[in-house]
């Protein structure tokens, strides 16, 4: 006896000294996950040695056979004498009793560690006051773990872990890193397994009449399947999940879809509905307001899907003057600096209209009539090009815009140019809308006007439920049928009557503008643009003005241009007969202003988007909760199914009855233990006031006769079976009809039995 | 093989199940349950005259006496010990010998002697108290060890050696022995090893009112003792012993008990474990019980009843464990009836034959 104790006990110190190690592991790794905030590794080891030193104190205490709790006790202790002589030193009395003064010296240690935290840039300068503050956390977290671990409870290291892990995140929007979460939740288990083995030797003598065999192997490895669930759904699944265990900053994320080769509109249309927006461009701008970034137009309709022209060939160095712009329209130069982060695209996103390009020299080329600018078919993926673009800010007074009139150079009249079985409902309606409008300009205020009248939905998923995805003359149709969709349908339907109309029209592709920016570099508002602001609006061309873009696509939150509006419109009409005024009211805000500075904070197309994509999430996640919150109880009905079947082949058909009794007892709260003999639960069963004695006797006494009598004593019949089928049924019934609603539902939805492990044994 | 035979059986067995018993039963030549009830029956009846409303006591010292074992009653003085014992014994027409276990008792008054006879020129035995069916060993506590151990032997061993040469005892032989555990001075306790030789304690507790109003009624004029008859005859009494013996136990019982017996050797608030008599002893008694209910057959109820008698005396309780409770016998019957209730209960759902 005392041999095996003593052996128990060597197994005990052996294991506990693997626990403390598992502990530590689970806390450090975690801990290095800070790395990136503080400079260096000096406060890691600090901290770590901080918590090894609180850990061993316990640890030895615990080895030397002394109660658990004076571990805890030596811990704390060692952890008041490290901090008071590391990071109070000398205000200890006789070094080790803390003084007033000490407390003062650590707490003063702490609001300076405050203060340097607020002060100080990422990474942080350890200084002593951080790190003081991050090694006696350490320690108190080490010590908590371990008090955890002593009482058993060592799940709990867990929750300490996950708390240190997602300091990282919570600090600044990072990727979560893989490799880390992996480390820490592997060692993580291990010290549950270790903390369960050795728990398993200590109470081998004491619990093993109550445990009755239990292994904590399940447990982990359903942990561990876990854990390669959620590392591999991911990578498998886009959407719905976080984007970054699949693909770490550092090595780009999955880029913008736009390819060469493959149809724009429908790549924007994806990307719309991309679940997680990411960084596509960033820009810092000397313009008042966030701008419109074009990167392609889509001038070519001729074959009934809109297009975008071969581009020509040209130097960058000499991008075109805008088209048709005069001499006398009032303009200003804004100058953007352009980061591409995460794009990969095989035109560039430029202020439109652009004037001049630096940094050029890579291969890229301009298009002299659109501006387009292109980058070399060898190398269709911009990420990491930055460049800077000067670009004009038209603002066209009311009275030019009415002075363009219906005029149209030929030079444009390709720009007119319509595929000929255009549907004619796209005619009917656009002449409709612009009845009585005189000018191109009041024909495109007013059908600018129609899209945003509240008529139209905006709507990501409608055209692809309704397969009218696309800009081909039949999805216009559609699209003016259903009045949904999104900003390439708005877009395309107005280019499209812009044109039956007479006006040249185009369809721009790029980002509209983005939200209040995020940060001021040099006094200038830099703008984070992402992949749900990718936007295609219309462009439309107004002679001596050139191409104005309008903004038909609604409940973005878009200030659209105020030349848009029909209020400027109706102005510029009364201005053609009070012609002074005009200069009173000429708009001296520019033509992609927002007026409002709050609205351009409210993320238009954004916003929508996000509210989509938080319903859909929620949706999926609703009908996540709903299927596995029905799990349980389907898994039980086709246990019990199987079982009930399982009755007529058995050749103990009562034993199966009676197994299938339990559970269904331990589901309706009825306690079963295994320790019961037939007898034991039968008299539970019977304490139930509508369950029938008859049934139950006849239930007990056939298990009993079956299990226990000789084999030559027991026969079995289909008489028999039969009985104790219909005996199985009538005591379960009478078990539901007595119990409350609320445990009934529970029986249902949340069964106990499944808790149990199955019966089998031997 | 088998699987095949119990096919080929239940083909035929659409019988009820009482037809398939007494068809099993007609094959030895014992009464069959039926017979066994109604004697039984008769000797409760007896006995239950005697100690009113003390059925389970009376029970279990039947279930010992068919069993072949020996019962220890332990109890305070005047609850009836001894009435029991005796009623026990007339209610079988057997012998009965009474010894009152005092300090001077010797072991020769327990075993027999051998004296010599002048006439025949020889030595000859006298047989001592113990060559009897039923022997009351009364306040067992109070002879000297030697002594003690003279009757234990005779008890374990079923034979008595004298001089040499060694003489059988009577069957079936059963010994009742009383203990009074209050009063302790100048006894002596009987060791672990010794008590393990009883099947059974029993501790007689006091009637509740009701009884015992009912016991001074009836003992106003005469003992009831008086009354009693032998209501079941040696042979009877024999053949009731086979066949209880006959019981059937299935493999998961006996599984069944041998787990709860060593579930008593590993839990920590016992300082010694249950022996293996005890577990041999335990499936005996409930093969009796189960007999006594009417049943071919013994079930891990039976086991469970029996438990708390027949190992409760040869349990050792760690001393933290008794001062924990009130006494050592309350510290065990909790223990035991943890063990008992934490002990999974075999059902398998598949024949494994």
């Amino acid at each position: 006896m005392t041999a095996r104790s003593r052996a128990d006990r060597r197994q005990q110190r052996c294991g506990s000294w693997m626990v403390s190690i598992a502990v530590l592991v689970t806390i450090g790794v975690p801990l290095a996950g800070l790395g990136p905030f503080v400079q260096g590794d000096s406060w890691w080891f600090a901290a770590m040695a901080m918590a090894v030193a609180c850990m061993t104190a316990s640890w030895a205490v615990r080895a030397s056979g002394l109660r658990p709790a004076l571990g805890i006790v030596a811990a704390i202790a060692v952890w008041i004498v490290a901090s008071e002589s590391f990071f109070a030193p000398g205000t200890a009395f006789l070094g080790i009793i803390p003084t007033p003064e000490t407390v003062d010296t650590l707490l003063s240690g702490f609001i300076d560690a405050g203060t340097q935290i607020q002060v100080q840039t990422i990474p942080a300068d350890p200084v002593a006051s951080l790190v003081q503050l991050i090694a006696m956390a350490c320690g108190l977290l080490a010590i908590l773990a371990d008090a955890a671990v002593v009482v058993r409870f060592p799940a709990f290291v867990g929750v300490l872990a996950l708390g240190l892990f997602i300091v990282p995140s919570a600090v600044q929007i990072r990727d979560v890193d893989v490799v880390r979460f992996v480390a820490t939740v592997a060692s993580f288990l291990l010290m549950l397994w270790l903390a369960a083995r050795t728990d398993g030797h200590r109470s081998q003598g004491h619990r093993n009449a109550t445990r009755a065999g239990r292994s904590p192997v399940t447990a982990l490895a359903l942990g561990a399947g876990a854990i390669v669930c959620a590392l591999l759904i991911p990578a498998v699944t886009p959407g719905l999940t976080a984007q970054a265990f699949a693909d770490s900053r550092s090595s780009g994320r999955i880029p913008s879809m736009y390819g060469a080769g493959i149809d724009p509109v429908i790549q924007l249309g994806r990307d719309l509905r991309r679940t997680t927006p990411i960084l596509s461009l960033s820009y810092v701008t000397t313009a008042d307001s966030p701008l419109y970034l074009k990167m392609v137009d889509l001038n070519d309709f001729s074959t009934g899907t809109w297009q975008p022209e071969e581009t020509n060939g040209g130097t960058v160095e000499e991008l075109a003057a805008p088209p048709g712009l005069a001499d006398d329209v009032e303009r200003s130069t804004v100058s953007t600096e352009v980061s591409i982060e995460g794009l990969r695209s095989e035109w560039l996103p430029l202020p439109s209209p652009a004037t001049s390009l630096d940094n050029a020299g890579r291969g890229w080329t301009a298009d002299p009539d659109t501006g387009v600018v292109t980058l070399p078919a060898n190398r269709n993926d911009s990420r990491g090009d930055d460049y800077s673009v000067e670009s004009l800010v038209v603002a066209p007074s009311a009275d030019q815009l009415a002075a363009a009139g219906s005029i149209v150079p030929v030079a444009l009249n390709p720009l007119l140019e319509l595929p000929p079985e255009l549907p004619s409902v796209v005619s009917d309606v656009a002449r409709e809308v612009t009845a009585g409008a005189t000018t191109n300009y009041d024909r495109a205020v007013a059908l600018q006007s129609y899209f945003t009248s509240g008529e139209f939905d905006y709507s990501v998923e409608t055209p692809v439920a309704g397969s009218f995805d696309g800009t081909n003359a039949e999805a216009l149709a559609a699209f003016l049928e259903v009045k949904s969709g999104y900003c390439v349908h708005f877009a395309a339907t107005m280019a499209t009557m812009a044109r039956v109309l007479g006006i040249p029209s185009r369809i721009a592709i790029g980002y509209f503008p983005s939200s209040a920016a995020t940060r001021y570099v040099d006094g200038e508002p830099q703008y984070e643009v992402l992949t749900d602001q990718l936007h295609s609006w219309p462009e439309l061309y107004f002679d001596g003005i050139g191409w104005l873009p309008f903004e038909p696509t609604p409940s973005l939150g878009i200030s659209v241009p105020e030349y848009t509006l029909p209020a400027y419109a109706q102005q510029s009409a009364g201005s053609q007969t009070a012609a002074p005024q005009t200069t009173d009211v000429t708009p001296t805000s520019q033509a992609r202003d927002d007026a409002d500075p709050a609205a351009a904070t409210s993320t238009g197309e954004a916003r929508s988007l996000a509210q989509l994509r938080g319903w859909l999430t929620a949706l999926a996640v609703a009908a996540g909760v709903v299927l596995l919150g029905l799990a349980p109880a389907g898994i039980r009905s086709w246990r019990r199914r199987r079982s009930l079947a399982a009755i007529d082949g058995s050749q103990r058909p009562a034993t199966g009855a009676w197994l299938e009794l339990q559970n269904f007892a331990r589901d309706y709260g009825i306690e079963v233990s295994r320790g019961d003999t037939p007898a034991v639960f039968a008299g539970r069963l019977l304490r139930l006031r509508r369950v029938a004695r008859d049934d139950v006797d006849t239930l007990r006494r056939a298990v009993e006769r079956e299990q226990f009598a000789s084999a030559n004593s027991a026969p079995v019949g289909g008489a028999e079976r039969e009985t104790v089928k219909a005996a199985v049924l009538s005591v379960e019934k009478s078990i539901a009809d007595e119990a409350d609603q609320s445990v009934r539902r529970r029986a249902r939805l949340l069964p106990a039995s499944l808790l149990v492990r199955s019966e089998k044994r031997d | 093989m088998f699987r095949g035979y119990n096919r080929a059986k239940r083909g035929s067995f659409l019988l009820p199940d009482t037809t398939a018993q007494s068809s099993a039963r007609a094959a030895t030549p014992d009464i069959d349950l039926d017979e066994f009830a109604r004697l039984s029956g008769s000797i409760m009846s007896n006995l239950e005259a005697v100690i009113n409303g003390k059925t389970e006591v009376a029970t279990l010292s039947l279930i010992v006496l068919l069993a072949e074992g020996h019962l220890l009653v332990e109890d305070v003085p005047g609850v009836g010990k001894t009435t029991l014992a005796k009623a026990l014994a007339r209610s079988v027409s057997a012998s009965v010998s009474r010894i009152q276990f005092t300090p001077d008792l010797l072991p020769s008054d327990v075993t027999g002697v051998s004296i010599f006879n002048q006439q025949e020129n020889r030595f000859e035995f006298k047989p001592g108290a113990v060559f009897a069916n039923i022997v009351i060993a009364d306040e067992i506590n109070r002879a000297s060890p030697k002594t003690q151990s003279a009757l234990l032997e005779c008890m374990e061993e079923r034979q008595v050696s004298v001089d040499g040469v060694t003489h059988q005892l009577d069957t079936p032989f059963s010994v009742v022995a009383t203990q009074n555990p209050i009063e302790m001075e100048g006894t002596f306790a009987l060791p672990e090893a010794q008590r393990d030789r009883f099947m059974a304690r029993v501790s007689m507790g006091y009637p509740d009112a009701e009884a015992e109003l009912a016991m001074l009624h009836n003992r106003e004029l005469q003992s009831p003792l008086d009354d009693i008859q032998a209501v079941v005859g040696r042979d009877e009494l024999q053949s009731m012993i086979r066949s209880a013996r006959e019981v059937f136990v299935s493999r998961a019982v006996e599984q069944y008990v041998v787990n709860i017996a060593q579930a008593t050797r590993r839990d920590p608030e016992v300082r010694l474990g249950v022996s293996p008599r005890a577990t041999l002893h335990l499936v005996r008694a409930a093969k009796v019980a189960a007999a006594l209910d009417g049943r071919d057959f013994v079930l891990p109820d039976d086991i469970d009843a029996l438990v708390v008698p027949v190992l409760g005396h040869r349990i050792v309780p760690t001393r933290r464990s008794v001062s924990d409770h009130r006494n050592g016998v309350s510290a065990i019957e909790e223990t035991l009836m943890r063990i008992v209730q934490a002990t999974p209960v075999p059902l398998v759902a598949a024949r494994s034959l």
